[in-house]
């Protein structure tokens, strides 16, 4: 086992020492340095403070800054593994009981075999994360496919990133989510970002918006005056907020004026990209005044946007400061998830911004900010349906043949693409008309908390109660584990070794600092002990370095290359761009004056299709759900103090402090129509289903829009209200855009308790 | 059927409504599960029809008014009969004459559109400076253009090259843009028309007082209640109009925007009802009941749907596009992939997004400038102080009026349920002048049918809160060199033409680029009339 950390980036002192790492949470994946205090007899202290990396530069957020708080000795880290028992009825109605591994495995391994001898391999699921090491997705990926045989595989990235990976992938030919190193952002004159709160979500990113700050050039597509728009402020730039649903038409609306007004960059489109006569033709139905009917967003303010762009565009083509365009999960989490994406992919390539230096200074380019801490490496390593390791595609013969000689299996016995996520999720343990299975009959959880995250929680819950097996790994005893039959104690971020690749392809090493305690494993043993116990024909190494090493083989020649990376390099703190075919260092000094290794820009010469032009097409709007009179539109996101579905976040006591329950944040004028008061709870609810919240008056917000964080549980989920419908190309859930009502709670809809702590006591009463 | 057994569509016509239709159904013809023609009359494909007028000032080019493009229509499998007649139409037979060759269709498509309705003037036939008494008028002197086509946008712009003195007649919200887009460019324009406002059939009297006096603060003069009586001829050319009001303007352009009418002579003479318009459903078919009358349809401009006059609009022209869709695939037996949702249900979605009315929507009129906003929907004659308080079903009218900063809106609402408050209210109608967050935000709730919270304070809130300030003399324009507003302004009067030459004179947008926006606005505001490119 590789536990011991590279000398150069732990110092110890007596029993302190400290560790350099990243943070457990989001995909800027802040260096930190973890200070552990081991004093004999006493509680083992923790300390975290902001390290020197270019994406965070020293700072951390709160979350961040409190990180460490869940690897103290707590009550309800889950030390052992638990099964429990079901009643007559097939209800798990029985209390947890901790038992051993040997028995847990076997267990597992017996009622796998028992599900697949009656209904074939597929009627076993895996559910996997983007919060996991590329080790663990990878294995994850391997496992499922190798030692339970399976096709049925999907991971919650699918509700986060799924949409901008398919467009990158249409449009440029190949997906990484920021194809430039981030600091470059810092020299730009102007920014677009559409559908995201940074400011909330990854704060030490806003750092590099000031340099667009200060040229006022800061352009926040959202329909809120979130704190990430309220950085438009005085002068620093302009906020524009459609109503939800409305960034496609805005966004075709926006290149509609780029195009008529001469803004254009025409060399650039003849010499680069294909497919833009389709495309111009597209945008013609969408001129700033008919626009305005679908966004909510006033003409003039479209073509002022439009403008700036152009204007900007222009000057950097002669060698003045960048441009760049941005999208975060507001504009992607739709039904037309994907074509927002491309669209704005097609605005940046209109404007001839990706994959061009002027004298060594870059133009501009269009980037997605990935949201999971390894939601980059975690969307390419194989755990998705339709693809194996380094976006190699599951139905194309010359990945799988490549794929079945690194595993050392037949190329037939690699099952062909699975279902998507929310179709995993919404079929399983379900019956058709005729009796017979939708869907998966058995679900394997890592790393994530389905339901609390995944749309209409409501029935995901159900149809997890309907599962023959339902397995979940993780560190907390979640709402998802709180369902299973089984749950299975694993590691957290300090206590593993392994790499994560952050927002802008670069792989970074995350170090283990302290011991975990006894009866958590890694999920690397587990599957390896599992597929051994199943009979697997391929090996499943334990040791996060070897699984390293078989990513190097599984990815050479792929599209997201990591063959040429080097443990060691790594571990000495350099953090390579992929793609990394061969060489090591790239000889390139970054803005920061650090030797990039592998490729820090993408797309200088060719775009990644076969022909090297980005590829253009058409983009046409199709209907949605709009609310009808009496409606309003309920759209999710997330606040500062929680992290995802809160399994961590929500049992920090500052954290959750601050930041206790679900909110209902409304428009004053709404809150006055509806009757709603601040402070109290209100109900919002559709034919999916119902969440309480607590209401909160923000005049910033549209008044036809209501937001609640995604966090909490209970009554307080979000989700509750979200429909299945998925986007036609990625997959991706309509999260933003949800028409439901809103009124005031009444008596016995008003939560008790909302905490966890709250709901373990409400649970001890009972 | 057809000989081949794929079942085949004919098109008359190929505007925006006929090409919503083809695209619609390119799937079906793609899988060669039908075979479609379209027959248009003029030489090029589907245009964005309602935007030539930005082609009649040089905005835009032709080309980029493009819904289609032959070739790639022809390549999916789409026959394109472009300069085409069509001339008869038998029902019975199902077929369609053209002067060449007979086609045999299996359902036909009418997409006709309308044909600009000509005023009636009179002709005052000049030559060499004199009333010439001895000529007869055969037709209108040149210069005189109903603006319909592509050819006329064409027309007027090359007769707008000569920067001489136009008039467009016609008060609707067409004849409002023609001479605010002409203005725009600098040309001098006089817009007659016969109401007292502007614009007097859409929207409220008070709101069309300050529509007018908008037109004229950006370059249109007007002439209220006033009608064209007679055009100048001057060998044959345009040189002046003479007014009901006594006047005689000079005038080389006479821009007509006095209403269309539907074209619907082939399905008259085929026996089919029509009614200013050909009569339809609300599913696009002709509601004729002999034999063959049940395979035509009908959309778009030539359309009247249920019998009611066709709104010329084209966000109902599109939706009547969808519906024509989905009865030729019921008819054909053609049943389109469903969405499902991701348990395998299938989902359906209303009208609304924008892209038509929605069920209880309204039409909205969304007029086209760069530099005034008017958008305006239903009924907003309403007034205020003539509804009963008391009256439960009563309308509701709120007003915002603002005339000195050009701000006007107007939103009429009622009960959904005399006397039931938690039914909620509909909207009647708005209108927005000068205020364009509110334009857009009530022209997505008329065409949602939904309508904006109720204090309607709220969207004034909107109005200022994301207002971009104008700059004063001594306000920094260029932040990376330091240059104000104001030196921007003198090197503009004095010297420079370009934010090139601005730039090398003061060096403001020589940084990141971002203030030349503002270095071209007062460019143009301080730039000579004439100087402005058509």
């Amino acid at each position: 086992m590789t536990t011991t950390p590279a000398a150069d980036h732990t110092a110890e002192r007596g029993s302190t020492r400290t560790v350099t790492t990243h943070c457990p949470y989001c995909a800027l994946q802040c260096a930190m340095n973890l200070t552990v205090r081991e004093t004999p007899g006493q509680e083992t202290g923790f300390e975290v403070e902001g390290a020197a990396f270019p994406t965070n530069r020293g700072r951390l957020c709160r979350k961040g800054n409190t990180a460490a708080e869940l690897l103290k000795n707590r009550g309800d880290r889950i030390t052992a593994p638990l099964i429990r028992s079901r009643n007559a009825a097939g209800q798990r109605t029985g209390a947890f009981e901790e038992t051993t591994w040997s028995h847990v495995l076997d267990h597992i391994v017996q009622r796998v075999r028992q599900i697949q001898q009656e209904r074939g391999p597929d009627a076993i699921g895996v559910f996997g994360s983007g919060g996991l090491t590329n080790e663990k997705t990878y294995s994850l990926g391997k496992f499922a496919r190798v030692g339970l045989g399976t096709s049925q595989i999907d991971y919650n990235g699918r509700f986060c990133m799924s949409s901008a990976s398919k467009a990158s992938t249409l449009v440029f030919g190949l997906d990484r989510g920021m194809p430039f190193p981030l600091t470059d952002l810092d020299g730009a004159c102007t920014i677009l970002l559409l559908g995201s709160n940074v400011a909330d979500t990854m704060p030490p990113f806003v750092q590099h918006l000031e340099g667009a700050r200060d040229k006022g050039g800061l352009i926040v597509v959202d329909p809120r005056r979130s704190n990430t728009a309220e950085l438009t402020a005085d002068g620093a730039g302009l906020h524009v907020a459609p109503a939800p649903g409305g960034d496609l038409v805005l966004l075709l609306s926006v290149a509609n004026v780029i195009i008529e007004e001469g803004f254009a960059d025409e060399d650039y489109l003849t010499q680069r990209v294909n497919g833009v006569a389709e495309f111009r033709r597209s945008v013609s139905h969408w001129w700033p005044e008919r626009a305005q009917a679908a966004t909510g967003v006033g003409a003039d303010q479209i073509r002022s946007v439009a403008r700036k762009l152009g204007h900007a565009a222009r000057a950097a083509r002669h060698g003045g400061d960048p441009v760049y365009i941005l999208t975060g999960r507001g504009v992607e989490q739709h039904r037309d998830g994907t074509d927002t994406a491309r669209a704005a992919i097609s605005l940046a390539l209109l404007l001839g911004l990706p994959g061009v230096s002027t004298e060594g200074r870059p133009r501009g380019g269009y980037g997605t900010l990935t949201g999971q801490g390894n939601g980059q490496g975690g969307r390419e390593m194989g755990q998705k349906s339709d693809q194996l390791p380094g976006i190699r595609m599951i139905a194309k013969p010359g990945d799988r043949a490549h794929m079945a000689q690194v595993w050392g299996v037949e190329e037939t016995s690699i099952p062909g693409p699975g279902k998507p996520a929310t179709q995993l999720l919404h079929t399983m343990g379900t019956v058709d008309e005729q009796g017979v299975p939708k869907g998966v009959s058995a679900l394997l959880v890592h790393g994530s908390n389905i339901a609390i995250s995944a749309p209409d929680a409501g029935r995901v819950i159900e149809n997890l109660r309907a599962l023959d097996l339902l397995v979940v790994a993780d560190f907390f005893l979640s709402e998802t584990a709180e369902e299973a039959d089984v749950v299975l104690p694993v590691l957290q971020w300090a206590e593993e070794d392994g790499t994560m690749t952050n927002l802008e392809g670069r792989v970074l090493r995350r170090r283990k600092a302290v011991e975990p305690p006894p009866g958590p494993r890694s999920e690397l043993w587990i599957w390896s002990e599992l597929a051994r116990r199943l009979g697997s024909p391929a090996q499943f190494p334990v040791d996060p370095r070897e699984v390293f090493e078989e990513i190097r083989d599984a990815t050479r020649g792929a599209a997201a290359d990591y063959s040429g990376l080097d443990w060691d390099l790594i571990d000495a703190g350099h953090a390579p761009y992929w793609p990394v075919p061969s060489s090591t260092l790239s000889g390139e000094e970054s803005l920061t004056g650090e030797p990039v290794v592998g490729t820090s820009r993408m797309f200088q010469e060719r775009f990644a299709h076969a022909d090297g032009r980005a590829q253009l097409s058409a983009i046409r709007p199709r209907r949605q759900a709009t609310p009808q009179a009496g409606e309003l539109t309920f759209t999710t996101g997330r606040v500062m103090e929680h992290y995802q579905s809160g399994t961590q976040t929500r049992r920090v006591q500052a954290l959750q402090d601050t930041h206790p329950e679900a909110v209902l944040q409304v428009h004053p004028a709404t809150a006055n129509q509806y009757g709603l008061v601040e402070g109290s709870y209100a109900v919002v609810e559709n034919a999916q289903g119902a969440m309480v919240g607590v209401v909160e008056l923000d005049d910033g917000i549209r008044a036809d829009t209501i937001f609640a964080p995604f966090h909490f549980q209970g009554s307080g989920t979000a989700n509750l209200l979200i429909r299945g419908l998925t986007d036609p190309h990625s997959s991706m859930p309509e999260f933003k855009n949800t028409p439901a009502v809103i009124r005031p709670a009444v008596q016995g809809e008003i939560p008790t308790d909302q905490t966890p702590e709250g709901r373990q006591k409400e649970g001890a009463q009972t | 059927m057809s000989q081949s057994g794929v079942p085949h569509v004919v098109v008359i016509g190929f505007g925006p409504v006929a090409s919503r239709l083809i695209e619609e159904l390119m799937p079906e013809i793609q899988a060669e599960s039908l075979r479609l023609t379209v027959i248009g009359s003029e030489d090029r494909a589907a245009y964005q029809r309602i935007r030539i007028g930005d082609v009649s000032v040089g905005r835009v080019e032709p080309e980029e008014l493009a819904m289609d493009e032959v070739a790639s229509l022809q390549a999916a499998g789409v026959e394109v009969l472009l300069g085409v007649e069509v001339t008869a139409v038998d029902t019975v037979a199902h077929t369609v004459t053209l002067a060449e060759k007979t086609l045999t269709y299996t359902k036909l498509v009418l997409a006709t559109g309308a044909e600009p309705i000509l005023p009636n003037m009179s002709v005052e036939l000049r030559r060499d400076g004199h009333i010439d008494y001895e000529l007869k008028p055969t037709g209108y002197p040149n210069g005189v253009i109903a603006l319909r086509d592509m050819e006329d946008a064409l027309r007027i712009r090359r007769a707008l090259e000569k920067r001489e003195p136009v008039v467009v007649l016609g008060g609707g919200v067409l004849g409002v843009e023609a001479a605010l887009a002409v203005a725009e460019v600098g040309i001098p324009v006089t817009l007659l028309h016969r109401g007292n406002v502007p614009m007097g059939r859409q929207i409220d009297t008070e709101a069309g007082m300050l529509l007018r006096r908008e037109l004229m603060r950006a370059g249109v003069d007007i002439r209220s209640a006033c009608d064209l009586t007679t055009v100048v001829s001057e060998d044959g050319e345009l040189t002046a109009v003479r007014t009901s009001l006594g006047e005689k303007l000079p005038a080389s352009l006479l821009v007509t925007c006095t209403g269309v009418k539907p074209r619907d002579e082939l399905a008259s003479a085929a026996g089919l009802p029509v009614k200013w318009g050909i009569v339809t459903g609300r599913d696009a078919r002709s509601t004729g009941t002999q034999e063959g009358h049940g395979d035509v349809f009908a959309v778009g401009d030539c359309a009247a749907v249920d019998g009611r006059d066709p709104s010329g609009l084209i966000a109902p022209g599109w939706l009547q596009a969808e519906a024509a869709a989905t009865s030729l695939r019921q008819d054909l037996g053609l049943v389109p992939e469903a969405e499902l949702d991701a348990a395998g249900t299938p989902v359906e979605f209303e009208a609304g997004a924008g892209f038509a009315p929605a069920p209880g929507g309204l039409d909205v009129v969304l007029m086209k400038s760069k530099t005034l906003n008017v958008a305006c929907a239903g009924d907003t004659s309403h007034d205020p102080w003539d509804i009963d308080p008391w009256d439960p079903a009563a309308p509701t009218v709120s007003t915002w009026s603002d005339p000195k900063h050009g701000q006007y809106l107007r939103i009429v609402t009622e009960p959904v349920s005399a006397g039931d408050d938690a039914a909620g209210e509909r909207l009647l109608g708005f209108v927005s002048v000068g205020m364009p967050r509110s334009a857009a935000e009530l022209a997505m709730h008329a065409t949602r049918g939904t309508i904006p919270v109720a204090d309607r304070t709220a969207l004034l809130a909107a109005e200022h809160a994301t207002k971009e300030a104008e700059l004063g003399p001594e306000d920094v324009l260029c932040r990376c060199a330091g240059t104000t507003a104001g030196m921007v302004q003198e090197a503009a009067e004095t010297c420079c033409r370009t934010v090139e030459e601005v730039s090398a004179e003061t060096r403001a947008g020589t940084g990141c680029g971002t203030c030349h926006k503002n270095i071209e606005k007062i460019l143009a505001t301080t730039g000579a009339p004439g100087e402005v490119k058509v």
